[in-house]
Parts: structure tokens; sequence; C-alpha cells
């Protein structure tokens, strides 16, 4: 019995490897185009699947539809406005004039530019994000093809990584989590390219890309302090090639490259808070949130059961459960510094998790800065895996590229549950701001310029219906605030008010407006207050 | 030239694979609900002044308007269905609370669902005819088990001196296969 499942595991692995020899490609920059192509092609199919290209025209919505809007208006400030990239600004006024501190601004640049020769389009965003997320994905790729070196296997593997709803969602969209981690994830290529290559160029590639990831999203900027990790660690010996020599030959090349990254970093941040001070104006949230005590645990906790499958499929719990009992069994076996990277990307996540934890509970976005921990892991545990199968039998490649295949077809199928859901669902997750898409051209008509302030009531969110009519000024929120009403109707340069439930709205402001009702819009009424 | 068309072969593979899972919808129910004087409900039928048409006008204390009954057929159910509705329709109030509802009861006659699609949004002017077109979405779990029927109609919530005018309405159920 023995013998004869030995010898059918010895025919299937002979008809596996002329199988593996007729599928080679020698040509070496013909395999190069290949292995990109190949895996372009899939992440295309991956995105054509989920649904991403049928929403890409969509304009803000959904979850955290009021932060997306926010991004969105700085966009549209730079193109209306002022093309100063040192003064980002809102259309929701703190200050005088809208501009406030943020993360770097640069797809937010790069849109408005766009807008400049194509004209004013949500679509322009979103697709600069998605084109630098799977500029990322492409390149972590290439990383994994460094180790791996099996395009078809490396596309399997990065597949199984990738296959996020969260991520999905916010690809294309208007946050900068997914850029910052395309960012982040070409500066880790050009990081291990470097420690193979030595080459100069490929260590100030990561410091720009590195620099930029954290430069969008502060919280990137752990992989300098990784970088720094590892380096200690090849200090102290921890990492030896076959002749017992450190990894690490350049150190000072890493070292200025990091620190003149951080500095970058540190110099932005440090400018953004100050430009916030100064224009009174504090719409993006850049410091910590921690928990304080055992209410706003179990409050996290709370919300955090409806996210967590939206993070990650069920299957890919398993893989990443399945990847950590591989690795810490079979340490020895595994590739070093991918080893000492996951490592160090988990405990930078766990430093992460603890100073931003509150966020954690309404913010499903803050999970993709944590996303690189699973990329390594999975890609050490697969290095692991074909270092160890040559020792056993083609079989085991064989097995566990077909259990990844049904993973992905398991987390395919949910991220396009919950891409459809996200989107189908728009008007109850992120509030229904349809009335206000196209009031735009009714204002100007009644003579309403862009430099008109007006007052929106009532909007829960920050300033999404300010956005999507294109009309600086205030919002007021749906609980009635009598106070900020005031506040807002007597700022300086309001000219108008809009809203959405008059009756409301006089219960609060008890002047009589009847008659100075100049527009009405799909249930919105447009007063003249000044 | 072996080796890549085997590649190629692969990749048409996995697009076949993913292509072949994608959503198609199609319609199982389509009603033209006209203006008649025979199927008046609380509405009134109401000549156009400008031209030669009736439409249906529904105001407080009235509530009720035209109304579209369909049974959901015993072979679709847990089957995802939407109620798509087009037509025509007018308000003289700018904050309107017309709405187009729709309601699921089971054989008992108990009430599974109410939705209601807020004309509101529809209405760019008071006093314009507007046309429009929405849906609501009917989830298997509304309908249950056994068989149950749909009924659409014209609602008109709380406010009091609205006029809701209608003019034919579209109604197509169609169903995600």
């Amino acid at each position: 019995m023995l013998k004869t499942v030995q010898k059918i595991f010895h025919t299937l692995n002979r008809q596996l490897g002329s199988i593996g020899s007729l599928l080679e490609i020698k040509h070496p920059t013909f395999k190069k185009i290949f292995r990109v192509t190949f895996f372009i092609v899939t992440l295309h199919l991956f995105y054509s699947y989920i649904g991403v290209y049928r929403f890409i025209q969509e304009r803000p919505c959904s979850i955290h539809s009021s932060a997306q809007c926010q991004r969105a208006s700085v966009a549209l400030n730079y193109y209306q406005i002022d093309m100063n990239f040192f003064e980002p600004r809102i259309l929701r006024y703190g200050g005088d004039d809208g501009v406030t501190g943020m993360e770097f601004p640069l797809v937010y640049y790069t849109a408005a530019l766009l807008y400049k020769i194509f004209g004013f389009h949500d679509f322009y965003l979103r697709i600069i994000s998605l084109i630098i997320i799977s500029a990322g994905l492409v390149f972590f790729y290439l990383l994994t093809n460094l180790f791996i070196r099996n395009a078809i296997m490396s596309t399997i593997i990065v597949s199984a990584a990738i296959l996020s709803p969260v991520l999905m969602y916010y690809g294309a969209n208007f946050m900068p989590d997914a850029p910052s981690l395309g960012f982040t994830l070409i500066g880790w290529y050009y990081f291990f390219k470097f420690l193979r290559s030595s080459q100069k160029r490929d260590m100030n590639l990561f410091a720009v890309f590195a620099a930029l990831g954290a430069l969008i999203k502060a919280v990137s900027a752990m992989s300098f302090f990784i970088v720094i990790g590892l380096l200690v660690f090849d200090l102290i010996k921890k990492f030896k090639n076959e002749s017992g020599e450190n990894v690490f030959k350049e150190r000072k090349v890493i070292i200025v490259r990091v620190f003149v990254g951080m500095f970058s970093v540190f110099a932005w941040y440090f400018y953004a808070r100050w430009l916030s001070g100064k224009g009174g104006g504090q719409a993006f949230a850049m410091a910590p949130r921690m928990i304080e005590n055992s209410d706003d645990f179990n409050y996290v906790i709370t919300y955090l059961k409806n996210w967590i499958y939206q993070y990650y499929s069920y299957e890919t719990y398993v893989l990443l459960g399945a990847a950590i009992i591989f690795t810490i069994i079979a340490f020895r076996k595994v590739n070093k510094v991918l080893l000492a990277t996951t490592v160090l990307y988990g405990m930078a996540g766990i430093c992460y998790v603890y100073l931003f934890f509150f966020q954690f509970a309404h913010h499903d976005y803050y999970f993709i800065a944590l996303m690189p921990f699973a990329f390594f892991l999975i890609l050490t545990f697969t290095d692991g895996l074909m270092r160890l199968a040559p020792a056993y039998s083609r079989i085991i490649k064989v097995a566990f590229v077909i259990i990844l295949i049904f993973n992905i077809k398991e987390c395919a199928l949910n991220c396009e549950e919950n891409y459809f859901f996200r989107f189908d669902s728009r008007e109850y997750l992120g509030g229904d701001y349809r009335p206000y898409y196209d009031i735009e051209p009714k204002l100007r008509a009644i003579g309403i310029t862009r430099k008109d302030k007006v007052v929106s009531a009532f909007d829960n969110s920050y300033s999404s219906s300010l956005y999507f009519m294109n009309q600086p000024g205030f919002t007021v929120e749906e609980v009635y605030q009598r106070d900020t009403i005031m506040t807002a109707m007597r700022a300086p340069g309001v000219k108008y008010l809009v809203t959405n439930d008059s009756a409301k709205f006089n219960r609060i402001y008890l002047k009589d407006l009847a008659n100075k009702i100049v527009l009405t819009h799909r249930g919105l009424i447009v007063y003249k207050i000044r | 030239m072996l080796k890549f068309l085997s590649k190629i072969i692969s990749v048409c593979f996995v697009v076949v694979c993913f292509i072949s899972c994608s959503d198609r919808y199609k319609t199982v129910q389509e009603q033209f609900v006209e203006v008649n004087r025979s199927d008046l409900k609380d509405d009134t039928l109401i000549k156009d002044s400008g031209s030669a048409f009736y439409f249906s006008r529904l105001s407080k204390p009235n509530s009720f308007g035209r109304l579209y009954v369909y049974k959901y057929p015993e072979d679709q159910i847990g089957k995802e269905h939407y109620v798509v509705f087009s037509g025509k329709t007018r308000t003289n109030y700018a904050e309107s609370n017309s709405t187009i509802s729709l309601a699921v009861h089971d054989k008992k006659g108990e009430q599974l669902c109410w939705k209601s699609i807020f004309l509101r949004r529809h209405f760019t002017d008071i006093n314009k005819w507007v046309y429009f077109k929405d849906s609501i979405r009917i989830d298997p779990k509304y309908i249950g088990k056994k068989s149950a029927t749909v009924s659409c109609m014209l609602y008109l919530a709380r406010s009091t001196n609205e006029n809701f005018d209608f003019d034919t309405l579209h109604v197509t159920v169609k169903e995600k296969e």
C-alpha cells in the first residue's frame, strides 16, 4: 500500500517537474515582462470581479464619506482657489480661509493638476489612489519574486495577502491610507534589492518611497524604525550569510538615508501642526488617541467585532494563523531578514494599535497601516515552505498552491460582497447627500458665487454637504446646537443658509425667513440671510 | 512558443473562472399602473388644465394612492428582488413628504416589511413635473420561506398642505440570479 502511494507521488512529482520546465521562459527580459504583466492582469481581474471599476466614478460616499469629502475638498480647493502646495484648504472654515494642516497632500495636488488638464471629476482622485496602491502591490509582488522565483507562485501568495475588503474599498478612494501603503511597499522592494545589489540608488529610492508613505500617513514611518531595528539585529550578528559575514554591508548608506527620510517626515508634520494652529482649522487628526479605561476598551472591542471580517476574511485569518505556527516551528529554516522584518512589523503594529486603539472603533481604514505585517508574514511563511519543500517533494508546493487558490476564491467572494454592500448601502452607511449633487449650477444661476459663504443645516458630517455644493462655509449638525447655529449665522461673510429641514431649523432660529427663500431644490431650501 | 502558449491558456482559465461568477439581473414582473377612474384609492383624478391628460392627486387627510400588488413567486423564494419604479410626479411643497412605499405581507396578512422611496430628492422644482427612477431592494429574509404578497403604493406622510400629483407609474421587478 505504502509503495503504491509512494509510486503515485513519484509519478505526480515527475509530471509536475516536466510541466514546470515546460512553463519556463528563458529570455530574462521576456521573463520580467511576463511576470509583471501576469500579475497586473491578475490584479485587474480581481478589481473587475470585486467591482472596483463599476463604482470608480462614484462621488465620495458610504463608510467615512465625511473624511473622504474633507480630502476631496483639498484637491478641489487647489484646483479652484490656489495651487500653492503648502496651503491646503478645506471648505469648512475654522479660521479665515479654510487653510489647514494635514498629511502631505501629494495625491490631492496631483488630482488638482489633472482637474486643470481634464476638468473636475472625482474619478481622478480615485484612479490616482488605485494606481499608487496597485504599483505598491506590483512592487511587493516583485519583492516576493526575489525570494520565491516563481511568477505564478508569487502571484498566488500576494493575491492571498491583498484580498482584504477594507483594502479593496480604500484602494480606489479618497483616503490617504492606501496610497501610503502603496509607497511603503515600493520602498520595501528597493530596500531588499539594495541588500542584494548594494547600489546606493536602491537605498535612495527606498528613502524616497518610505518617506512618501510616511508623509502621506504618519504611521507608515514605522518602516524607518524597522530598518533601524534590522540594523541593530545585524550589528549583534543575528543575520549571517554562508561565509559568516554581516548582511548589511553599507550601514552608513542606510543610516544616512533613513535619517534624511525621517527628518523630512518630521519636518512636514511640524509644519502641518503649525499651519493648523495658525489657521485655526484642525480638520485632520494627527495625534494618537489611546483608550483610558476598561469602558473605552470594551467600547472599541464591540465595534471591532463588526470590523474584524472586513479587515480580512475568515480564511485569511486561518492562513495567517498557520503561517505564525509554521514560522515559530521552523524559525531556524526561514530567511532571517524576512523573519526579523515580520517580527519588527508585528511589534511596531502593537505599538501603533496601543497608541491609536480608540480610533479602531469607527475607523476601519486604520487597519491598512498594519497590513505589511500580514504581507511579510505570508512571504516569510512561503519562503520557509519553499526552502523545506525540495527536501520532501513538489507535492508540498502543489498542495500549498491548491489551498491558497481555494483561500483566494473565498476571500475574493467576501471582498466582492462587502464591496457591493458598501456602495449599495451608501446612503445608509454614509448619509444621503444626493440632493446636493446637482444644486451647484442652480446656485450659480441665481448669482451665488463660489466664494460666498453658506451655513449648511443639517449635516452630520464635517463638510460633505459643502463639498457637494462646492460652497465654503459652516455646517450645523443634526442635534440642536443653538450656539453653533447662532455663531455660524453671525459669522462674517456668511450670506446664505441652505437647510434640509426648515421646520427643525425654525425651532432653534426663531427669526422668520419665509420671505428670504431664493431657491428650492430636491427638498433643500436656500435663504438669502444677508 | 508552446511554453508561452501554456501560460496564456492558464491566464485565460483564471479569467473564465472569475468572469463566470458575475451577477445578472432578470425582469420577473413588469406593470404600468395607469391613472384611471376604476382604480382610485384615496387619490383624486384630475384633468390637467394645460393639456389633455389626467393625473392622480393625493392630499391630506387622504394618504394612500395608486396601488400595484403582486405575489412573490414561490419558485423565487430565497432570491433577492429589486422593485424598480419610474414615472412622472409633481408636488407643491419644497420639503415634500410624498413616497412610493412597499409592504410585504405573508399568507395570513401579517406585515413582514415596509420600505419607502422618499420622492423629495427627485423634485428639482416645485409645481413642475419631473421624471424619476428609483428602486427598493427586497431582502430574502423579509420573505421568509412561505409565499408572500408585495404591495406597492403611493403614500403621502405628514404634510398637511401638500398636493402630491402622479402620472403613470411603471413598476419592474428584477431578480438577482
